[in-house]
């Protein structure tokens, strides 16, 4: 098998076997960024020279067996996060001269673990949006059908997984950032529980809702990957003082007797019939594998976009009131006083809908207007989080479509606020009450994939991953990539 | 409109974000939108609901009261756009 079509857990055996080197490796994915990435623009900075570098110091830890299972592998992280001496821009012009003097503390662990960084992946402006053509550096494309959106905001890390520009990748996710990505580019994603993920040097959107977690080909590399990416750390009060289970440990455990709540009647609705159809394979394949469908109800989280809407442009209007022009990132020219180097600062180096969304968020918390709707939101988010967890007290996990429908064309959405929004019907909910939640692909509908969403209990990662990597053996939706199915 | 062009002037003054004269009715209708569809919340019932300000109701952690942070000062003052003697340069803000 050439080496870009294997997964993390198939090049992490290979380069134990020493059937090839960690440069070979990373050679291979470069050329491959280097000779097909002008299709998808999915890497904003590639790091080539420092990841050639970096892999030779891997092959050396190989050779001494001090490696550990991400040695020598190549991923690619999402240009959110801080990744010291390398150009981090946030997908935003405000940041086109930030270069870190600090790794975040998921770029640090993957580092540690001997983990080679290709490049940064191209993202919506902030993380504000569900296509990744809100980008500073132009849209990414769907590898799949390159005129439509690769979905977003971690357009970037999906599209170049799927176009196996690199094995696994790192993506946030605020409101389906990872989901929404990975269901449209048909890979494998996970938002962690809130807190599972620190959250220092990850460039902050809405700080009650953002997670970073792992975006891979399959469950068991997503699992490889947050076991590297977890843990309690010092430097975000908000990480969770938990101790962290190995998430590849119970992969393999049958789900016979598995409750899995479905609210399939109530989605359907919305769905067209050819994803209704897919869903229906899948939650079918699932009871195959000896799981018991249980119907249930969240009829609260139709006001989950709603609030999400309040609740993340009014932190956003708060985290980004830093980009000032003073201390780092974009400062406009000659500036006539400090006003107007705040103002202009701020309107020349952030894009329209950034903008639009610090206003509406500046609108919420405005004197006048906080308890009507921040204050408000807060309360219906808690009112959200009691369905979710009075429903996983009956089952394990919830399973849904992870969005609306297969991805949308490029442009077509660019001048609808609220039909983007709602692209995240399925998704917002389990940031809003926190929970875990991941997407799988589940097949096709015109030729472009699709995903189902599981969402399970809080700290229950390692259940979502064990359904996932079940349903992944007993199909090969997963193993199906545009690269493969185009001959290209 | 659930927001007026001089409520839009207003808060984009208090967000320091400049709006030109041209963009104000575009904006205040396309802000006026999703403050429409974000106002289906005031219709709900939350009395007696406290809100849920972190997902898992986590309390701030404390620690104790050690220098963790060692002295950084030139890598940060490296990245900014203006500096004089370890200090950040901004307009002359008193005549």
């Amino acid at each position: 098998m050439e080496i870009h079509s294997q997964s993390i857990a198939q090049l992490s055996a290979g380069l134990q076997r020493k059937d090839f080197s960690s440069e070979e490796v990373t050679r291979a994915f470069l050329d491959r960024i280097n000779s097909l990435d002008h299709l998808y623009n999915a890497f904003i900075t590639v790091n080539e020279e420092e990841a050639m570098s970096a892999a030779t110091k891997a092959d050396q830890r190989i050779a001494s067996g001090t490696n550990e299972i991400l040695t020598g592998i190549p991923i690619a992280h999402k240009d959110i996060f801080c990744s010291q001496g390398v150009k981090t821009s946030c997908g935003s012009r405000m940041l086109d001269n930030f270069i870190p003097p600090y790794n975040s503390t998921v770029i640090g662990n993957f580092n540690d673990s001997g983990a080679i960084i290709l490049g940064k992946t191209n993202m919506d402006e902030f993380a504000m949006g569900g296509s990744t053509e809100t980008s500073y550096y132009g849209p990414c494309y769907n590898p799949w059908n390159t005129n439509k959106v690769p979905g977003g905001s971690s357009g970037g890390s999906a599209a170049a997984i799927a176009a196996s520009l690199t094995p696994g990748a790192t993506g946030t996710d605020t409101g389906g950032s990872i989901r929404q990505p990975s269901s449209f580019c048909g890979i494998t994603g996970l938002k962690p529980t809130y807190g599972r993920v620190s959250r220092f040097g990850m460039i902050a959107f809405a700080s009650s809702l953002d997670q970073g977690g792992p975006m891979a080909k399959t469950a068991e590399d997503c699992a490889i990957l947050l076991n590297v990416m977890s843990g309690n750390d010092p430097k975000d009060s908000t990480s969770a003082d938990k101790e962290v289970e190995d998430f590849s440990a119970n992969l393999s455990q049958k789900i016979d007797g598995l409750k899995i709540g479905i609210t399939f009647h109530n989605d359907a609705k919305n769905l067209d019939s050819g994803y209704q159809n897919c869903l229906e394979k899948a939650l079918n394949q699932l009871e195959k594998l000896g799981a018991k469908l249980v119907e249930i109800s969240l009829p609260k989280n139709s006001l989950a976009v709603p609030t999400y809407y309040v609740i993340a442009p009014a932190e956003a209007s708060s985290n980004l009131s830093r980009f000032d022009g003073v201390r780092y990132g974009y400062r406009c020219d000659n500036p006539e006083n400090l006003h107007d180097l705040y103002t202009r600062s701020r309107s020349e180096g952030f894009g329209d809908e950034v903008k639009r969304r610090i206003l509406t968020g500046t609108y919420a918390l405005s004197a006048g207007y906080y308890d009507q709707y921040y204050g408000k939101a807060q309360k219906i988010r808690r009112l959200i989080r009691d369905e979710y967890l009075s429903c996983l007290k009956n089952v394990d996990v919830i399973a849904g479509p992870t969005t609306t429908g297969p991805a949308f064309d490029i442009g077509s959405k660019n001048d609808d606020s609220i039909s983007m929004y709602l692209e995240d019907t399925y998704t917002v909910g389990a940031n809003l009450a926190g929970l875990p939640a991941m997407s799988i692909p589940i097949g096709f509908v015109n030729d472009c994939p699709i995903g189902m969403q599981l969402i399970g209990r809080d700290f229950e990662e390692s259940k979502l991953l064990n359904v996932a990597h079940q349903f992944q053996h007993a199909t090969d939706w997963h193993l199906q990539f545009p690269i493969k199915k185009n001959n290209a | 409109m659930p927001i007026t062009p001089k409520q839009i002037i207003q808060i984009s003054n208090l967000a320091r974000i400049k709006i030109e004269q041209d963009q104000v009715n575009l904006l205040t209708e396309k802000i006026g939108e999703i403050i429409s569809f974000i106002d289906k919340l005031k219709t709900i019932d939350t009395n007696e609901i406290e809100p849920l300000f972190n997902p898992l109701d986590a309390i701030q952690k404390l620690r104790f009261d050690k220098i963790t942070e060692i002295d950084e000062s030139d890598k940060f003052l490296g990245i900014a756009p203006s500096v004089r003697k370890n200090l950040f340069v901004v307009p002359k803000v008193i005549d």
